[in-house]
This record gives structure tokens, C-alpha cells and sequence, in this order.
């Protein structure tokens, strides 16, 4: 390596570092700050307090939204994942308008959020579903739905159908076959679908804006009303407890993929 | 979801205990709802250390007393109340809203009359009373200021307006009402002949501030955030806000010269199955102790019971918006000449804000 | 496949398209319910007021405050894309040239980033960009200047915010293209007497398009369709077509004009989307780590 190439790799470096500390920034910024008094927020904290996250822990309004978030996030990467797994099965057949049929599973990753949360609220305004859980539920089932199509049509890409039809040669009925040929084959993309379809939902703002208000608030709609309306000093805290899940996220999705090789 | 069954089972504990309290408590203060021990009430409020003020004042005392369990919610948009009435689907019972969006509200037919047989209004000022909505508090648009962020102390709008003499961000609420009148203020119209305003003397004039605004409030608990983080220098509050964070310790200072004065009202969207409990609620948070507890100690709005004078102390009546000398120096603002026009008003502001 | 040809039902119903199609039954009865007839009705709102009407996508178009969103969102849109493009492009190659734990440690902070609340992200900003807030207070006190900055609320703020939220969608694809360029193309051009710089500029560059228009295309139609930061970190001229309509479903109650509104942002967005697929397809969407 000559001194040129050497002085080119340091700048590369540190663009990429710099780059990376850009996008991960919020760590830096908010967890620091989560630790100082829940008075005011100033960087650096003037003094070490854990004050926010006595707070946070004792209010019961911002479980509530945690809790209401959380079940609802399991509810929807539930249903996404049972009608994602069966979408991407039917897909290998063939199928009329087969291409039509995919561009329509995957639009609601498509089209602009705030045109699916207004058709939804006018919608749901109808039926009662306007606040409430089942209505939430249903919102994010669709929003997530095509994550969860598109992990396990990957995986089912590397599939060897020869393996269900020699189950079923063998005798095996067809749901036999599912369960225990095909199931355990797609397991590791229908996981990880499950997994997106639950961080989406979990972190969904848009749609939550219009669909929640005062019965079914789920935390980004409360964030949301924080962040505009009073930034509540508990903020960096729940940022940093946010944080902190989305780095365990990233080991169960980083741990499914190693299985993998 | 083990964690989810101990919070159910501790849910129901506590309302079995608040259940159990209503039923011995010696006050029961309406007849009906205590049979009713499972029921809810949903109210809509401006958040902030207002709801917080509301919450201590009424909600709390009225759950004690009744069993009846409040549900909160915050920003009672005219919007909201009108998806929620036309669907049918009324989730508010209850919604504490200003004058001129009760004032839609009715011509909207979104509204449901107070029922006086409930609601007892002998001891309420006039202004206050409506058909579709009665007066719970008055409160005051003010311009505000951070005095360790300035030098001099504004007096008036048109000080807010100097960017020589008092430099730094500012913030107004982003909305048409109220801020066209303190533009024309500042303008040198006289605060008892503001109607009808000069529409477009105004913008032309809000057009000279525009630059200086660094943020349009949504919330009143963001004005006062803004305030006492000094990322403005001043701004448009209410006042009651401004004396809560005053108590805190917050160096803010009002300016009362040239102020707007309003009616926050209680109303009831039209088809809410419970009307009948949404109606004593607000004869309860009308009771001029209550009132008197949350404007003489909670924060410093008007109450609309005259009675509650009685129990407000002579130096916390000076920091009320309806202390004499404070209305002298404000106007009234004029919903009845804003209604018809709020709509058109509002998209006009839009459309003046990206130019 | 002739075996279908047993009387049964039962064999109908394992012919392989009929048993396809009923496999799509649940999901799809979902979707249409759930996704399609709400968003037939904002179109049928769009149009109906009872009657038919277009008066209110000729108010789009004759009002200029309306085009001037739209203008806006194209302009912010365009900004943020190509910030992207510029960060990210450079980004992607030296993650395709870094070493093993470099490359590895870059991608971490990529999908690390994408896993945090996007509240949290627009949230920071704010902290950091507010008036006394991080950069203002580092910037007085090391003297660069004696006011406080306005960094907040502006153009400035709001394409910081979305380059930050989107840059991965633009770095991903350029990093797989790039990945998978055969080393030994720019290094025979090397060889062959061109400057290392040359070896990129006539060999790896032309390679490397497809990650880039993928990126380009990816990142700008996730850009029209922006709401949260514009409203969280942008100022009064900052108001894009996303804001424009919750403003009028939520403050005007002009569900008409909000309904025209979405209309034209959906055109839009499956125009650019249509260029997408055309340019680099939809299958290839996984590969893109979405």
C-alpha cells in the first residue's frame, strides 16, 4: 500500500464513520440525555438523575399506550403472518392475473400513508372501528401485510417443491403436508416476516394519528401528541427504552439469520 | 402475558374499591350515577396544565363521588366532534371547547341543548350562557415574554411587532382568530372597533411578522414550552397557563393591554348515549367551590359561577382575566363574527403562511 | 398434472390454480375490504359532491397556493433525494471496499437506524437543532458566531430529518449492485494503464446505475408521500402535499378537496412507481432491504 492509497483508506474511513454516526444519532443524543433531570433538556446533562425514568415508570397513562401498542402489534403480525403465508403459498401456483394480483398485495407499502389513514378513518367512521383496538388491528394487518409477503416468498423462492410432493405422494393430506413439510421449511421467513410486521405496527404513526384518540392511544400517537403539543420531559427516557429495543430487534433478527448459514 | 392478567386482576381490585367507596361515600352528589358504578364518561379537553388543573378540580372529585370513571382525552377538534357525530359514533361525551368552534359546532348541528332541568344556571354570568354550551371558565389571549430573553419589557402588540427594539424569535398560535386582531392592533385600529376586521389590512400586516415567527403554536402547553425553553422570546399564551409556569418559577411576564378574552365552554356532541350523566357532569364542575378551587389555586382563569368570587382571595382575583382592571384593558373577542367565516378564514391563513 | 381429471371435487378443488386461488381467498378478501373499497370511496368522494363535479381538482390547479405544495413537495423531494444520492453513493462504496468488521459494523448502524422508532429519530432532531439546543449552544461557545442560529423549523431541519430516515433506502441497493460487480473488471482496467480514479469513472460507475436509479426512484417515492417529518421538524412554508390534506380533513373538514388531494398524490406516486418497475422491478424489492 502506497502513502496515496493509505491516506484514501483513512478517508474513507472516516466519511463512512461519519456517515454512520449520522444515522444513528438519536443513541447518541437522547440516551445521554435521559439520564439528566427531567426539568429541562440540555446536552450535556448538568447532573446524573434516572428523575425521567422514575416518571416514565409511574405514569400510567403512557403504559397504557405501551400496553394498547403491544397488543395490537401482536394481533396484527399475527393475522399478517397467517394471510401473508397463505398469499405467498398461492403464489406459486398459477394463477390468473398473477401479476396484478402481487402489485395489489404489496400497494399498501405503496401508496402514501396519510391516503390509506384518511380512506381508513372515513371507513372505519362508519362501522364504530374509529378508536378501538379491533379497528387498529385491522388498519396494520394491511400495512403490514406485504412485509410479511415478501419475507416468505423469499424463502419459499429457495424452496424445493419436490419435497411436498413426495409427501404427498407418500399419502400425506394436504394440511398434513403443510404442517409438517412445508411449515417447518418457511419457518425462518414467516419468523422474521412476523417480526417486521410486529416492528411496523409497533412504531406505526401515520394511520395512528387519525385511527386513535382517546380510548385506544397507542405510544406513537401519544409520542406523537408529546412531541407537538407539550414535549413531556420523560421523552429522552422512553426514547432510550425504545432504543434499547430496537437494538434487541436487531440480535433476534441478526441471531434468525445466522441459523440460516 | 402473565404480566397482562396481574394488570387486569389489579384493574378490577381498583374498580372494585372505587365502587365500593361510592357506595359508603356520604356525598353522593348525583342521584342516578351511582347505580351506574361501571360506567364511563369520555371528556375532551386542551390538555396540558389546564386538563391537569380540571382533572384535580372535577374529573378526580366527580369519579370519588360517583363511580363513574373518566376517560380523557386532549384537542377537541371541530373535526373530530364531526366525524363523530355524522358517523354516529360519538366517543366524546363531554368537550370543553372555545366560543367560536361551539358557535360551528351548533350551526353544524353537532351540538346537544343544555338541559337546565340538570344543569342549574342562576349563579352563571350572562356571557356565558348558550343554548348549546355553557361558559366554564374565561380565559386570556395574551402577548407573553420571557424576561431573561429581553432587555426592554414589550407593552403592547405593536412592540411584538418592533423587531428593532426587541429582537429575537417569536411564536403565534397558527390559526386566523385572534392573531388578525392583534396584527390590526398593532396597526393602530382601536381594541373597541376591531369589528368587522380589515381582513386584508391584516395579513398585510401579519406579512411584516412572518419572518420573525419561529414556530406556530398548536397547544397551549407548546407556547409556554417554547416560552420557558427560550426558544421564543415571546408569544401569544393564555394566561392561565402562563400563571401556572409562573408559580413554577418561570420568569414569564404578561401583557394585558390589548389581550382577546374568551369563553371556554362545556358542550355535549350530538347522540351521545350519555347524555344524561355528560349533563350532570357539567352541573358538578359548575359548583361554584369546584370552580373556585380551579381558578383560585389550579390556575388563574375566570370562573363562570359568580358565586366562586366568594372563595378567591383579592390578590389571586387581580391575575384573572375578569378582574376589572384586566378586562378594561382587554377586547372581547368576537365568535359570532368569526363562525361564518372560520373556514374560509383558516384556509386563507394556510394559504398565507407558504407564500 | 392429466391426474385432475377424476370426477371428484375433491380433485377439482387440488387442481393447482383452484387450489391457488383459494389459498388467496382470506388475504385477499382482507385487502379488498380493508385497503380497496376505503380507498375507492376517497376516489368516488373526489369526484361526487353529490353529483359529479370536478371543481375540485380544477381548485388544485386553479389556486396557486395549491400548487405551490405541490411545487413544495417536489422541491423537497427532489432535495432529499439527492442528498441522499450523495451520501449515499459514496457511502455504499466504501462499505463494498471496507474490510470484513468495518463493512460489518457500517451495516449494523444502517439497519440499527432503520430499526428506531421513527418518533424518536424526528425527536432527536428537534433536541439537537432547537434554539439552545445542541449545535446552537456548541456554535456560541466556540465562537463561530454570537447569535443563536435558527436551525429548526426551515427546509434545513426537514431535509436533515428525511435524508437521515431515508438514506438507507438509497444505500442498500447501491451497496447490492456494487457487491456483486466482478472486483476483477476495475482492476483489468487498472492494469490495462487507467487511473484508479478512471477504473471507477468508466467501469464500476456505469455498473453501479442500476442500484442507483433503484435508490433515486425509491427514495423520491417515499419522499412525496412524507408527513411526519415535514410536521414535526418543518416551518410554515415546509407544508407538503401529505400535510396539506390532514390539514383539510382535520381543520377545514373539506373531505372533497382532501379526497381530490390524495387523488393527485396517488397518481403521482404510481406514475414514479411505474418507472420504478419498469427500471428495475418489482421482484427485486427484497433485495433492496425493505
Amino acid at each position: 500500500m502506497d502513502v496515496n492509497e493509505r491516506k484514501i483508506r483513512l478517508i474513507e474511513i472516516i466519511f463512512g464513520v461519519l456517515v454512520s454516526i449520522y444515522l444513528i444519532a438519536p443513541i447518541f443524543v437522547l440516551v445521554p440525555m435521559s439520564f439528566g433531570p427531567a426539568r429541562f433538556f440540555s446536552f450535556p446533562p448538568p447532573e446524573f438523575s434516572v428523575e425521567q425514568y422514575v416518571k416514565f415508570f409511574h405514569s400510567a397513562p403512557w403504559w397504557r399506550a405501551i400496553r394498547v401498542s403491544f397488543e395490537v402489534a401482536v394481533m396484527a403480525s399475527f393475522f399478517a403472518s397467517v394471510l401473508g403465508i397463505l398469499t405467498s403459498l398461492a403464489m406459486r401456483y398459477k394463477i390468473p392475473a398473477k401479476g396484478f394480483l402481487n402489485a395489489l398485495f404489496i400497494s399498501p407499502m405503496i401508496v402514501p400513508l396519510i391516503i390509506t389513514a384518511v380512506a381508513l378513518y372515513s371507513f372505519f367512521a362508519k362501522f364504530h372501528l374509529v378508536d378501538t383496538i379491533p379497528g387498529l388491528v385491522m388498519a396494520h394487518t394491511i400495512l403490514t401485510l406485504p412485509f410479511v409477503i415478501i419475507t416468505v416468498s423469499a424463502t419459499l423462492k429457495g424452496l424445493d417443491p419436490s419435497l411436498e410432493k413426495a409427501a404427498a405422494t407418500l399419502g400425506a393430506s394436504p394440511p398434513k403436508v403443510f404442517f409438517k413439510v412445508t411449515l417447518p421449511l418457511i419457518k425462518r421467513g414467516a419468523i422474521t416476516g412476523a417480526i417486521f410486521a410486529y416492528m411496523i405496527s409497533f412504531d406505526e404513526t401515520v394511520v395512528a394519528i387519525f385511527l386513535s384518540s382517546s380510548h385506544a392511544i397507542t405510544l406513537p400517537k401519544k409520542m406523537w401528541d408529546s412531541i407537538r403539543f407539550s414535549i413531556e420531559p420523560i421523552l429522552p427516557a422512553l426514547s432510550t427504552i425504545l432504543i434499547l429495543f430496537a437494538i434487541l430487534m436487531l440480535i433476534l433478527l441478526e441471531v434468525l439469520s445466522r441459523k440460516k448459514g | 402475558m402473565g404480566k397482562k392478567k396481574v394488570t387486569r386482576r389489579e384493574f378490577l381490585k381498583d374498580t372494585a374499591m372505587v365502587t365500593a367507596a361510592a357506595a359508603v361515600g356520604p356525598h353522593i352528589f348525583v342521584r342516578k350515577a351511582t347505580a351506574a358504578s361501571n360506567k364511563k364518561l369520555v371528556i375532551c379537553s386542551y390538555g396540558g396544565s389546564y386538563q391537569a388543573s380540571q382533572r384535580k378540580a372535577f374529573f378526580e372529585p366527580f369519579m370519588k363521588a360517583t363511580g363513574v370513571k373518566i376517560v380523557e382525552a386532549t384537542g377537541p377538534d371541530l373535526a373530530k366532534i364531526k366525524a363523530q357525530v355524522t358517523s354516529g359514533n360519538v366517543e366524546w361525551d363531554v368537550v370543553d371547547i372555545e366560543s367560536r368552534i361551539m358557535y360551528t359546532a351548533m350551526t353544524e348541528n353537532l351540538l346537544e341543548p343544555i338541559d337546565t332541568n340538570i344543569v342549574k344556571l342562576d349563579t352563571i354570568v350572562k356571557p356565558a350562557i348558550h343554548k348549546y354550551g355553557i361558559g366554564n371558565i374565561a380565559f386570556t389571549t395574551a402577548l407573553t415574554y420571557n424576561k431573561k430573553q429581553l432587555k426592554k419589557a414589550p407593552k403592547s402588540w405593536a412592540d411584538f411587532w418592533d423587531v428593532k427594539n426587541f429582537p429575537g424569535p417569536r411564536s403565534l398560535q397558527d390559526h386566523a382568530p385572534f392573531n388578525l386582531e392583534f396584527a390590526l392592533i398593532a396597526d393602530g385600529v382601536n381594541k373597541d372597533k376591531l369589528y368587522p376586521l380589515d381582513i386584508d389590512r391584516a395579513f398585510k400586516k401579519m406579512s411584516q411578522i412572518k419572518g420573525n415567527i419561529d414556530a406556530w403554536w398548536e397547544s397551549g402547553a407548546q407556547s409556554i414550552q417554547q416560552l420557558t425553553s427560550g426558544a421564543v422570546v415571546m408569544s401569544s399564551a393564555w394566561n392561565g397557563r402562563v400563571n401556572v409556569a409562573q408559580s413554577k418559577g418561570v420568569p414569564l411576564e404578561i401583557v394585558w393591554e390589548g389581550a382577546a378574552y374568551d369563553w371556554d365552554l362545556w358542550a355535549v356532541p350530538k347522540g351521545t348515549p350519555r347524555k344524561e350523566l355528560a349533563m350532570q357532569f357539567i352541573q358538578f364542575a359548575l359548583n361554584a367551590k369546584r370552580q373556585a378551587y380551579q381558578c383560585g389555586k389550579l390556575i388563574a382563569y375566570g370562573p363562570s359561577n359568580k358565586l366562586a368570587y366568594n372563595y378567591i382571595d383579592k390578590a389571586r382575583q387581580k391575575q384573572l382575566p375578569t378582574y376589572p382592571d384586566n378586562l378594561a384593558k382587554q377586547f372581547s373577542f368576537n365568535s359570532k363574527w368569526w363562525q361564518p367565516r372560520l373556514n374560509k378564514l383558516n384556509e386563507k391563513w394556510a394559504a398565507w403562511k407558504i407564500s | 398434472m392429466n391426474r385432475t381429471h377424476h370426477r371428484s371435487f375433491k380433485a377439482i378443488l387440488f387442481h393447482p390454480t383452484a387450489k391457488g386461488m383459494l389459498l388467496l381467498i382470506p388475504a385477499l378478501t382482507a385487502l379488498i375490504i380493508l385497503f380497496v373499497i376505503p380507498i375507492y370511496r376517497i376516489f368516488h368522494l373526489s369526484l361526487f359532491d353529490p353529483h359529479f363535479t370536478l371543481k375540485y381538482y380544477l381548485a388544485f390547479f386553479q389556486r396557486p397556493v395549491y400548487m405551490r405544495v405541490m411545487w413544495i413537495t417536489v422541491k423537497i423531494s427532489l432535495i432529499v433525494t439527492a442528498a441522499c444520492l450523495f451520501v449515499g453513493y459514496p457511502f455504499a462504496l466504501v462499505l463494498s471496499r471496507a474490510g470484513e468488521k468495518l463493512s460489518k459494523l457500517f451495516i449494523v448502524c444502517i439497519i440499527l437506524s432503520m430499526c428506531i422508532s421513527l418518533l424518536v429519530r424526528n425527536f432527536s432532531w428537534i433536541i439537537i437543532l432547537q434554539r439552545s439546543g445542541i449545535v446552537d449552544t456548541f456554535l456560541m461557545k466556540v465562537g463561530l458566531t454570537h447569535h443563536h442560529v435558527k436551525l429548526l423549523h426551515n427546509l434545513f431541519s426537514v431535509v436533515l430529518g428525511m435524508t437521515e430516515i431515508l438514506l438507507p433506502y438509497m444505500i442498500l441497493p447501491i451497496f447490492s449492485v456494487l457487491k456483486s460487480i466482478d472486483p476483477n473488471l476495475p482492476q483489468a482496467a487498472q492494469t490495462m494503464g487507467a487511473r484508479p480514479w478512471q477504473a471507477f469513472w468508466w467501469v464500476t460507475f456505469p455498473l453501479s446505475l442500476p442500484g442507483v436509479y433503484a435508490g433515486f426512484l425509491l427514495v423520491f417515492i417515499m419522499s412525496l408521500g412524507y408527513f411526519i417529518t415535514p410536521a414535526l421538524l418543518g416551518g410554515a412554508r415546509e407544508m407538503m402535499i401529505s400535510n396539506m390534506i390532514a390539514f383539510q380533513v382535520q381543520t377545514v373538514l373539506n373531505w372533497h378537496f382532501a379526497a381530490g388531494l390524495s387523488m393527485i398524490l396517488l397518481i403521482a406516486t404510481l406514475i414514479f412507481y411505474a418507472i420504478f418497475n419498469k427500471a428495475v422491478g418489482l421482484e427485486k424489492l427484497e433485495n433492496l432491504g425493505v
